[in-house]
């Protein structure tokens, strides 16, 4: 079981030590870029990517922003020689956007970050550009985005600032559901192309889970409405309903969901399922 | 064995409080519920009124930056003029739960919207309907079934060049009026969330 820790204690620190990392901007969402080497060697690997630190009570979107808002987005621009591969996204808060409309996404400071892979011809330094856009909502909505220029590697405060960030990062991230856990069985379905399906998720935990919640991540073309979690011990239930989007050419036959739990002293873990819908 | 007839009792204890929560609003393919609301002059429009004709319904908040961008780029008067030209009929809802008519009203003068800005303080039509975020399209066709329900267009941030978006709404106007079935039906929608009264 991996434990993780949610960013709070990043805050004010790291804000100020990164400061000079980016142009300040006034925002209700403060972007800062991170990268964790100190060296670019030929086939090496490093981290690269962007702490957005909303202000107080504002909020910005997971990869799945819910019934309503907008996804984060991530841009790359590397000089040659480097490759980024996918966004990794820690795992998000719920909230209530409006009377039953759930969102999903994160209110504490957060790094978005992807692995990059230099290549033998990598420079001793280069440059690189990461695009952050997002939609920051409180009771209004705002899109905000901002356009950070670095070149690597980052030196003093700003690399410690960011290995600080990235090691944050990694530990707030959902890991493969390991055996030994939990035996999920799902019941209902499948999911055709036509009309919603009720399904539901048994947990039947190894040990007592704490509080439980699910995160869906479908993709574009499912829907997922409904979402209840029940806990009863070492049974949690999770009833959803989910449909296909009507003539959708997405062929996905399985939803990636997130399963969280959270302990009495607030420490939560996180695991990435694959529910099959055929 | 063991193990099913275990799981098999614990199922029956949670089926009691079980039950999935069904969906709220319309599909696609139902029949779209009547509504009478207020336009933002106190006049009453009902759904009704328009029977056999093909009507687009736009949840909005004037407030919202993708409602307010849609106006400033003018792509909602242009396909709202565009199609009422061609007999369908527009009607704006706004089910923010802190403005009424007079907000309504003042933003319709100040888009210069022709079309009935309706008047949903208390949210029973945008429920009614599932409109979760602002904007949220539904268009209903002439025998009254919602033939589509979703995103106005495939561009969120507003990125693109105008002739690189799909705007759906567009295109499902388009199918109805061929007489053919609106062939994306259902997108998700996106924006701000729908300000519902609590």
């Amino acid at each position: 079981m991996t434990e993780f820790r949610y960013f709070k204690w990043l805050g004010g620190a790291l804000a100020i030590v990164l400061a000079t990392a980016a142009a300040a901007e006034e925002s209700l969402v403060h972007a800062r870029l991170v990268a964790d080497t100190d060296k670019l060697r030929a086939g090496g690997t490093f981290h690269l990517g962007v702490l957005l630190e909303p202000e107080p009570g504002w909020h910005v979107y997971w990869r799945n922003p819910g019934e309503a808002g907008l996804a984060t987005e991530i841009a790359y621009e590397l000089a040659e020689g480097l490759e980024v591969g996918e966004v990794r996204w820690p795992v998000p808060i719920s909230f209530v956007q409006s009377d039953g409309i759930d969102g999903f996404g994160y209110e504490d400071p957060v790094v978005l970050a992807a692995e990059v892979i230099a290549s033998d011809s990598v420079p001793s330094s280069a440059p690189v550009t990461v695009t952050a856009s997002w939609l920051a909502c409180k009771d209004v909505c705002i899109l905000g985005s901002a356009t950070l220029e670095a070149t690597l590697p980052l030196k003093g405060t700003e690399l410690a600032a960011s290995n600080v960030a990235l090691e944050a990062w990694s530990e707030a991230l959902p890991i493969a559901l390991e055996p030994g856990v939990l035996d999920l069985s799902i019941t209902g379905g499948p999911v055709l192309s036509e009309g919603a399906v009720d399904m539901v998720a048994w947990l039947n935990w190894k040990a007592a889970p704490g509080s439980v919640e699910f995160f869906p991540d479908p993709g574009p073309g499912l829907k997922i409405e409904g979402v209840r979690v029940q806990n009863r011990g070492l049974l949690t239930r999770i009833d959803f309903k989910i449909a296909r989007l009507k003539n959708s050419s997405d062929p996905s036959t399985m939803l990636r969901s997130l399963i969280v739990i959270e302990d009495e002293r607030g420490k939560r873990s996180a695991w990435v399922t694959h529910i099959e819908l055929d | 064995m063991l193990k099913m007839m275990k799981t098999m009792t614990l199922i029956s204890i949670l089926a009691v409080a079980g039950g999935a929560a069904a969906g709220p609003g319309v599909d696609v393919g139902d029949n779209a519920p009547g509504f009478t609301l207020e336009d933002a002059a106190g006049h009453e429009v009902s759904l009704g009124d328009f029977k056999g004709k093909v009507v687009v319904l736009e949840w909005t908040n004037p407030d919202c930056p993708f409602v307010k961008r849609h106006y400033q780029e003018n792509s909602m008067n242009k396909l709202a003029s565009a199609y009422s030209d061609s007999g369908v009929v527009w009607l704006t809802i706004n089910s923010t739960n802190y403005m009424d008519a007079a907000a309504n009203a003042s933003f319709a003068k100040k888009e210069d919207i022709g079309w009935p800005v309706l008047v949903d303080q208390d949210g029973a039509v945008g429920h009614a309907y599932g409109a979760v975020t602002t904007p949220h399209m539904f268009i209903i066709d002439t025998k009254g079934i919602v033939v589509y329900e979703g995103a106005i267009d495939d561009d969120p941030r507003g990125n693109m060049e105008a002739g690189a978006r799909t705007n759906y709404v567009a295109n499902a106007l388009n199918d109805v009026a061929a007489g053919q079935s609106v062939s994306t039906p259902e997108t998700k929608p996106y924006g701000c969330s729908v300000k519902y009264a609590k």
